[in-house]
């Protein structure tokens, strides 16, 4: 691909220190959330970031819309350095950058009425001249997102979690983004309802060409809508591919065994890869110098745990790992 | 027949109205067999789960028969009850990280079904304590016995509430959603290690959840529940091969997989549950279902048999749809 892309990360680095002590805080060591990650995404394409909980994808996700600063590394949009960008600068960017937050519970203001939730993006961007164009903004995006403008005097609370979750993809759309983060938006959902959020999220994104950053914990939710998937572990990108690639063709023995993991909704399915099955938790971060899912991973060696692996190709479709497995 | 559910109905009297958690269900449940509840959230089957064992609020009204090994649950004395708990029936809950007390160590709170129910004394219990950390597999098992529920990690406790349910041989163990707080590598071994286990011991198994993935690995027979009744009732392979109700069709076509087309829309079941608070005059399901007929606004289906172990509550399906 020689496009630009939308939007590139560039090798970004997270650490959180750690303070222990009684009285006086001492900094002991730092937490490596997240570990030069690097990927691209292209516009137009839904990019899937799968991963257990606690290995950074919504510290991947925050970094990339600046909410939280960088330790290292650098996030680019349409070109431009995010990183380091004035404020003033930055909320012009951030426009065209939103996000659907995880839990619709949290993410709503509960003293806010929903007109004014989905609204309030108009307000701080200054899009609107008067009231009645407000108005019709926000009854527009609530009719998009299948919701009647009739309610739009309601609390989140008088809402069910699929409705505020619609609620939440509407105050993103109000601004009329062109790439929107997904932190795990249907994980909280129940099945019937998971299904018309993602059914709803391809329309608008078809409608308005939108470009999707997908992160979720669910393989088979990632599989229907992303074109490209990265696999996370420890705070590292252990796998990158293109769908086809990475559900027909998994080569991390980690992507293998979240997909062998995954329980297939039929009773006649066959789960081949038993012994792929992960022992132990994910708790585990020695600090050795080698890969970080030595501790559990069924196909490890010797050169594993003094070795880093770097991502590399491991065929011609961009298909990429970090893993020592075929090296001699 | 290890448990034999008849008409169990749970209702919750709030200040305006009586909310039907669980209304009027039935069920049997064999020795050795894993029968599973799948339902969405608010479905009832968590309150139908804890109705069993009778952990509800007193203010709840409980009628129908639960009968275990010949003795009815429902009407059952405090202190049978008391006797019944842990020892014959036992309990993995949902969340590990409340579940748990926070103020006891492992150790303390793992020997007391044997303290309570087997009257054993306390170096023997914790003998007995450290054996069942290595049998749900748990390393440095001694070591563990010491630490405090916040010093585990979320699939650590699980396997700790595992511990907790199996100490006893319980003939029937209920687990509540047992793997929805976990990763999938964790929760996928964690289910086997309970199969596992439970195949050992010849315990019974009802397993809630709402995962169908989950289900079609590990269950023998599935109950479908909306919003507090069974409305389909099949073995496994009958229940994926030929659903039958249109909410089951529903959930299924709901799920995404990864073995199918891609690019294809997913086709989700339109609408909301119903407020159990006001429940709607019919069949609970009928402002989302396609196949709806007249009948259906204005009485409730019952399940009627299809055949041996087939069972669905649906008026359009007995007109032939």
């Amino acid at each position: 691909m020689t496009m630009q892309p939308l939007l590139q990360v560039k090798a970004i680095s997270k650490e959180f220190p750690v303070y222990q002590g009684q009285v006086f805080k001492k900094k002991t060591y730092v937490t490596q959330a997240v570990k030069s990650v690097s990927f691209d995404i292209f516009k137009g394409e839904t990019f899937g970031l799968v991963g257990e909980s606690g290995c950074g994808k919504t510290t991947v996700c925050r970094a990339i819309l600046q909410l939280t600063p960088l330790t290292s590394g650098a996030v680019f949009y349409k070109g431009n350095c995010l990183s380091g960008m004035a404020k003033k600068e930055l909320r012009k960017v951030r426009r065209h950058m939103q996000i659907v937050y995880q839990d619709p519970f949290a993410s709503l203001n509960p003293r806010t009425k929903v007109r004014d939730i989905i609204g309030e993006p108009l307000v701080i961007h200054k899009l609107t001249q008067n009231r009645s164009e407000y108005k019709d903004r926000v009854e527009a995006m609530m009719t998009m997102v299948s919701l009647n403008p009739a309610i739009s005097g309601r609390y989140p609370h008088e809402f069910s979690g699929g409705q505020r979750q619609r609620i939440s993809i509407a105050r993103a759309l109000t601004v009329n983004p062109d790439f929107l983060v997904l932190d795990e938006p249907v994980s909280s959902l129940d099945v019937s309802i998971q299904a018309q959020i993602i059914n709803l999220l391809e329309e608008i994104r078809e409608k308005f060409s939108l470009t999707y950053l997908f992160i979720a914990h669910d393989l088979a939710v990632v599989h229907h809508i992303s074109k490209r998937v990265a696999v996370m572990y420890a705070g590292e990108i252990v796998e990158i591919a293109d769908r086809q690639n990475l559900y027909g063709n998994p080569s991390h023995p980690y992507t293998k065994a979240l997909l062998a993991a995954l329980p297939i909704p039929d009773p006649q399915a066959s789960y081949k890869d038993e012994n792929a099955m992960l022992q132990g938790g994910n708790g585990v971060m020695e600090h050795h110098a080698g890969c970080k899912f030595y501790v559990r991973c069924p196909a490890r060696r010797h050169l594993c745990q003094v070795k880093k692996p770097v991502l590399k190709k491991v065929n011609q479709h961009d298909h990429m790992m970090a893993c020592h497995l075929g090296e001699s | 027949m290890l448990l034999q559910v008849s008409n169990l109905r749970t209702y919750f009297k709030t200040r305006s109205s009586l909310v039907k958690a669980v209304d009027d269900i039935s069920f049997e449940l064999d020795q050795g067999q894993t029968l599973s509840i799948v339902g969405e959230s608010g479905s009832g089957k968590t309150a139908a789960a804890l109705s069993l064992m009778r952990l509800i609020p007193g203010s709840a009204q409980l009628s129908g028969k639960i009968m275990f090994e010949d003795q009815d649950i429902v009407t059952m004395g405090r202190k049978a009850l008391f006797g019944l708990r842990g020892d014959k029936i036992a309990m993995v809950f949902q969340d590990p990280m409340t579940a748990l007390n926070p103020v006891l160590t492992i150790g303390e709170q793992l020997i007391e079904p044997y303290l309570i129910h087997r009257k054993m004394n306390r170096k023997q219990a914790f003998n007995l304590g450290i054996a069942l950390l290595q049998k749900v597999r748990i390393q440095d098992a001694e070591k563990r016995m010491h630490c405090y529920p916040h010093e585990l990690s979320g699939g650590m406790r699980q396997r700790v509430m595992i511990a907790m349910a199996i100490a006893l041989h319980p003939p029937l163990i209920i687990a509540d959603e047992p793997t929805t707080a976990l990763d999938v590598s964790i929760a996928a071994e964690l289910l086997e290690l309970l199969k596992s286990i439970t195949r050992e011991q010849g315990s019974a198994l009802l397993l809630i959840t709402h995962n169908l993935g989950i289900v079609a690995r590990y269950a023998d027979k599935v109950m479908i529940m909306y919003a507090g009744k069974i409305v389909e009732k099949a073995s496994k392979v009958n229940l994926y091969q030929k659903p039958q109700h249109p909410y089951t069709q529903g959930l299924l076509a709901s799920v995404p997989k990864i073995s199918a087309d891609t690019g294809k829309k997913l086709t989700p079941i339109p609408g909301n549950p119903p407020d159990l608070a006001t429940p709607p005059k019919g069949c609970a399901f009928y402002d989302r279902c396609p196949f709806k007929i007249t009948q259906c606004g204005r009485n409730v289906p019952k399940l009627t048999k299809l055949n041996d172990d087939h069972e669905v509550a649906c008026f359009a399906k007995e007109a032939g749809r």
